[in-house]
């Protein structure tokens, strides 16, 4: 008679899920009180980096998928939408000439002061080779990470205005955690009443501008415009405008809802700042030279409108060493949401989440 | 001679676990290729769950629960949220479906669906509460609601896709295989599976069992 062969003895299937489980929270615990420059973050980092490649050939799946999308946003676009946005393109035509006139205004008077321009931002491009992975985060992957000199925390946007902050860091790729993520926030004002406030993301997939007081001017179309508080965005990026004000009795604040300038899921190629930017920078000798040719020459004394744009300068002057010192903590700290989510909390708190 | 169903119950278990890995990393990689690409309304469909789902559905609870933790560790590298989290919620949920599974509901097809359902919801559900319970999202309703929600949906969709290929696709019966497994003719293996239908469905499946052995 053959003997039967020795079973190996099993661990239970319980006891198997309560060593694993255990193990997870104890990662979960690690993960949340660790620096981001902690072993699992690291983890992390180096894993975007193997996947990078399989990200990348998504984007072949991906062009198809969008395609489709498209075509059903055109089926669905109806006759009064096509109107209104004909509409809008002839406002935007005649905005565009006007705004040229100020731009060649802007640097005659730039060129005045020896002001640097504003968007003379330092940087890098990267494309877009996958969106995010999961319904809880609004993140993009782009093509560019340490090797390009990026790092946590940096501005990230395109010609239509300001996506978001890096992220998360690897060697050749980055994540990007886009506005629309209800964990971002941004310090703002309207560019039409220069109301300060606070863009943050929702679960819902809105962008909400909170902290506006209920006596404060705002109405539909004002654009929404970064203010540079906070230290982690520059100064002047436009986010978008105003799609609906609405408030209860009860509020203390208005809500806002903010329409971002491009739809999030259609870009492909973004723009990395990594310099460190303020609004304008500034050369004193250059000013105090220009005011001696004012005074020499009185005939050709600065209008009002100069003198304004010339106090203006001076206001970012004495402003900007503190901003400066508040980057520097941000990128010691190694801190990629800082001063602007904590922004984002207490906009979230007064919104009632 | 006497190795004979030994050697070919290995090279089954063998060819199971084969099939379990490639479909692990067939979710991976539709998870990180695919699903960003067809997302509906900010919703991205969880190729992991679906897989982790049907796995418990076919697999040992702790096979189930194994590969829920891997899988689940994977999904967390690759995604933003905290590292750990969807690890702990597919542990659970494989180990938990497939002991329900082996216990009572093995055969019916619309049952298992719909405990798969079940499951599914209760795994969001499980993950929005996590999330907010750590301070990562601040308005638990909207995110049942937004995501949760449309998100067990889409992945319930996807389950009942699987098990439907599954089903389509040609395999030899279980039953009979096992039955050469044990050794036992066919006549014996009837006379098992009527002595198993007169008992509760807990005994019928550790009659089977102790047949095969």
């Amino acid at each position: 008679m053959a003997l039967a062969p020795k079973r190996p003895k099993r661990v239970s299937a319980g006891i198997v899920t309560i060593i694993l489980s255990l193990l997870s929270v104890v990662m979960m615990t690690v993960w949340i009180l660790e620096e981001p420059t902690g072993p699992l973050h690291s983890v992390r980092a180096a894993s975007l980096t193997l996947a990078a490649p399989l990200q990348q050939a998504g984007t072949f799946v991906g062009v198809p998928a969008d395609e489709v999308r498209k075509t059903v946003d055109e089926i669905t676009t109806s006759e009064e939408d096509i109107a209104e946005l004909r509409a809008r393109n002839e406002e935007l035509l005649a905005l565009t000439l006007r705004l040229e006139e100020y731009r060649i205004e802007n640097e005659r008077l730039a060129r005045l002061l020896d002001v640097v321009d504003a968007y003379s931002l330092s940087g890098t491009t990267a494309r877009v080779i996958s969106r995010t992975t999961d319904s809880w985060n609004r993140t993009i992957t782009i093509n560019k990470g340490t090797s390009d000199g990026l790092s946590i925390g940096m501005p990230v946007m395109n010609a239509d205005g300001l996506l978001g902050q890096v992220e998360t860091v690897g060697l050749f790729s980055s994540t990007v955690r886009l506005l629309m993520d209800q964990r971002s926030g941004v310090a703002v004002f309207l560019q039409s009443s220069r109301t300060e406030g606070v863009v943050s993301g929702s679960s819902e997939g809105l962008l909400y501008l909170d902290l506006i007081p209920l006596a404060a001017p705002v109405k539909q179309g004002d654009a929404v415009i970064t203010s540079g508080a906070g230290g982690v965005y520059p100064k002047g990026l436009i986010i978008g405008v105003v799609a609906s004000v609405s408030h209860d009795s009860s509020d203390v604040y208005q809500t806002i809802v903010i329409t971002p300038v491009k739809r999030v899921d259609t870009y492909e190629e973004v723009f990395v700042m990594t310099g460190r930017q303020s609004e304008v920078s500034w050369n004193p000798d250059a000013l105090a030279e220009s005011k001696k040719d004012g005074e020499e020459n009185p005939d050709d004394a600065q209008s009002p409108d100069t003198n304004q744009n010339t106090q203006d300068v001076l206001s970012v002057q004495g402003g900007q060493p503190a901003q400066q010192a508040q980057n520097d903590d941000t990128q010691n700290s190694g801190g990629s949401q800082s001063s602007d989510t904590s922004a984002n909390s207490s906009a979230r708190s007064a919104r009632g989440n | 001679m006497i190795n004979a169903p030994v050697e070919l119950a290995a090279s089954s278990r063998r060819q199971h676990l084969i099939t379990v890995i490639v479909l692990g990393i067939l979710a991976f990689i539709l998870q990180i290729a695919v699903a960003p690409h067809i997302s509906i309304a900010g919703v991205v469909p969880n190729f992991i769950m679906v897989a982790v789902c049907v796995v418990a559905l076919t697999n040992t609870p702790t096979r189930s629960s194994v590969y829920g933790f891997v899988l689940g560790f994977a999904f967390d590298l690759f995604s933003q949220g905290p590292l750990g989290i969807m690890a702990l919620i597919l542990t659970v949920m494989g180990y938990t479906l497939s002991t329900l599974n082996r216990g009572s509901f093995e055969s019916n097809w619309l049952i298992e669906l719909f405990v798969a359902a079940v499951a599914i919801f209760l795994a969001e559900v499980l993950h929005a509460v996590a999330l907010a319970i750590i301070g990562y999202d601040a308005n638990i309703v909207h995110s049942l609601l937004f995501r949760a929600l449309p998100g067990a949906l889409f992945e319930t969709i996807l389950v009942l896709i699987v098990l439907s290929v599954a089903k389509l696709v040609p395999r030899k019966p279980e039953a009979k295989k096992r039955t050469a497994l044990a050794g036992l003719d066919s006549k014996q293996a009837q006379k098992a599976k009527k002595a198993a239908k007169n008992k509760s469905p807990f005994a019928k499946k550790w009659t089977s069992e102790r047949k095969i052995r």
